[in-house]
């Protein structure tokens, strides 16, 4: 019953509760460290990874290679987009298990994780540039 | 036997199609995002005059068109949500943003039943009272599609 009194404000002043509450919910989930797309979540430092490539998965919506590092550890490699990836040259019979690659790139920034984001991966000496501008060699 | 199927599941010719061509998967993946995008679009405005926003609106005229928006809606984003599963079957399995959308997306349809169960929906939709179980019910929707449309995005993000 109340509810058919109810004035113009006090609709205005439920709608802008709620739009408050939105906001803070929308800022708190994006406040977190998580980021796969952009560089943020990574290593503003470069660095090289050397290993032997498990799987090589081209696999929308990101190409990824599995690669067994000397640290015992396999590592998540993912390349760029799908588009970039392939203007990179790299296909999906580019290389298959058991290829030796090095990937340049940013490791995550969460410790003890073995994922890193390629800049560029080298296979039989060949290079694969993912971001040709992001380069620093 | 489920990674046999999660295997076959990949394998078949809709799957090997996106694997293959990112311009065809950019379509499925769009396709997906309308889906949610009509869902939640007509779902989050049902739910907030039934929980009691908007009361000028007459419940009778838009809640038939929000329901059939959000049920197409609905279907399109689970028969592309389904396409887009089949391109890592495994990977997906695997993953906890994932399984967490499944448990959130059997809920918030047992709440849909839950809805349209007994009499209180309809004489809502008749210009009657409505309820406090209609308008719990339909907070706890509008929680449950938001919080899928966050797993949901999780998903890439693990």
């Amino acid at each position: 019953m109340d509810a058919l009194n109810e004035s113009p404000d006090t609709n205005l002043r439920r709608w802008r509760r709620l739009a408050l509450l939105c906001g803070a919910a929308v800022a708190f989930w994006s406040g977190g460290a998580f980021a796969h797309h952009g560089w943020s979540w990574a290593e503003e430092e470069q660095s090289t990874l050397e290993g032997t490539i498990e799987s090589v998965s081209m696999a929308p919506p990101h190409p990824t290679l599995r690669v067994k590092a000397a640290d015992g550890r396999v590592w998540q490699v993912d390349l760029g987009n799908p588009y970039q990836t392939e203007r990179s040259g790299f296909r999906g019979d580019t290389a298959k298990p058991g290829d030796r690659v090095t990937v340049l790139g940013n490791r995550t920034k969460e410790p003890n994780k073995p994922h890193m984001k390629a800049v560029r991966i080298t296979i039989d000496g060949k290079h694969y540039d993912m971001y040709p501008e992001r380069i620093r060699e | 036997m489920t990674e046999t199927f999660l295997l076959w599941l990949g394998g078949w010719p809709g799957a090997l199609w996106l694997q293959e061509s990112w311009r065809a998967y950019l379509f499925v993946n769009a396709a997906h995002i309308l889906g949610i995008g009509l869902l939640l679009g007509a779902i989050l405005p049902l739910d907030l005059r039934l929980i009691g926003f908007m009361r000028g609106v007459p419940l009778g005229t838009i809640a038939p068109i929000l329901d059939r928006t959000a049920t197409f809606g609905a279907a399109l984003a689970i028969a592309t949500g389904l396409w887009l599963f089949t391109v890592k079957p495994l990977e997906y399995a695997g993953n906890a943003a994932f399984l967490a959308k499944l448990v959130l997306l059997a809920l918030a349809f047992v709440n849909v039943a839950f809805q349209h169960s007994g009499g209180d929906y309809r004489t809502a939709l008749a210009g009657g009272p409505v309820s406090a179980k209609v308008r719990t019910v339909a907070a706890l929707s509008a929680l449950l599609w938001l919080a899928i449309l966050i797993a949901g995005r999780w998903i890439g993000f693990i």
